[in-house]
């Protein structure tokens, strides 16, 4: 039973105008389904919010759960937050909206770009848990 | 007058920095060359081999140079992609490129792939704006670099310190660019 479960990863980008969520097969390979809050909402100062990232979530589960997928990895990347590198309004109501709509939520690791040139800031490692 | 001037790795903070202080007869701080000078880090990045800079102890340094020399009628200009972490400030100035302009002036440093992807993947998800602007808030501007030669940027710059122009953070969106 347990081995004919399909997972996925979701890749979820989000700036300050926009959110982008990328869901790829479990080896990253293949792409499955790509969503934008932007995609979803046509008003360009909705994209950003926090309903236009659900939304994008909710189709892009729709999509996964057609081609069998029932879990998700998660792979934020997303500036700002609550405090330092915590992923923005964006991405908490991606990962939530994709809960919602029935998809078992795995892994979720923050991998967050770090500018960074002969210096940069402490704490870069990667994958750290949210 | 604290003028920070932020933004990706690559962007063209100390080109730009270099041809504005010369306008407005600024004091320059390069955090880079202050990291260096002053040993103001903890050790180097195994992942990525750069220094760790010791936030605390740079910000020290910056509070005594500005304790220094700013004044009513000086500017000090910090450049530097950490400058926008320092909570003092008067005006803050991201600079922007797209992604591919980015690219193509990261290479000119030579960087390897994996610190090029890296730098552009933060450009396109506005890693430095949105945290300027978490602590700045209104006083952040971003400025789009992609079109336009140095000089006219520190003009551009010139123009936002007079109050003749802004450049409100969102104005600025390359996230399409990880479609
Ligand atoms: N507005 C611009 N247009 C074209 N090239 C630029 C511009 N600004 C900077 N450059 C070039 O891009 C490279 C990186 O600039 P630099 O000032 O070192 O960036 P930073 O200090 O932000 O890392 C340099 O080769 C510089 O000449
Ligand atoms: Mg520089």
């Amino acid at each position: 039973m347990a081995e004919k479960e399909k997972w996925g990863v979701a890749n979820i980008y989000s700036s300050f105008n926009n959110t982008i969520i990328t869901i790829t097969d479990i080896t990253g390979a293949e792409t499955i389904t790509q969503w934008s809050g932007g995609k979803v909402v046509r008003a360009d100062r909705q994209e950003s919010s926090p309903f236009a990232a659900m939304e994008a979530a909710t189709r892009a589960a729709d999509d996964v759960k057609e081609k069998g997928i029932i879990g998700l990895h998660i792979k934020v990347r997303a500036p700002g937050g609550n405090g330092p590198r915590t992923p923005g309004p964006g991405a908490q109501a991606t990962i939530r909206a994709l809960a919602r709509a029935g998809i078992r939520i795995g892994k979720i690791e923050d991998v967050t770009p770090i500018p960074h040139d002969g210096t940069g800031r402490p704490g870069g490692k990667r994958g750290r848990r949210v | 007058m604290i003028i920070l001037i932020t933004g990706t790795p690559g962007v063209g903070k100390t080109t730009v920095s270099s041809i504005l202080v010369e306008k407005i007869d600024a004091y320059l701080v390069n955090i880079n060359e202050l990291v260096d000078e002053k040993h103001l880090y903890n050790g180097i990045d195994e992942e990525r081999g750069y220094k760790i800079v010791d936030l605390d102890a740079l910000f020290n340094e910056m509070d005594e140079i500005i304790r220094e020399v700013d004044g009513p009628d000086r500017y000090v200009v910090v450049e530097g992609h950490l400058s926008h972490l320092f909570e003092n400030s008067d005006i803050v100035i991201v600079l922007r490129a797209n992604p591919d302009v980015l690219r193509d002036r990261m290479k000119i440093k030579g960087w390897k792939a994996a610190k090029i992807r890296e730098n552009i993947e933060a450009e396109a998800i506005d890693v430095c704006s949105y945290e300027a602007f978490q602590i700045h808030g209104d006083k952040v501007n971003e400025i789009d670099t992609s079109d336009i030669p140095p000089v006219q940027v520190a003009d551009l710059i010139i123009d936002v310190i007079n109050g003749d122009k802004s450049f409100p953070v969102g104005n600025v969106d390359f996230l399409e660019y990880l479609k």
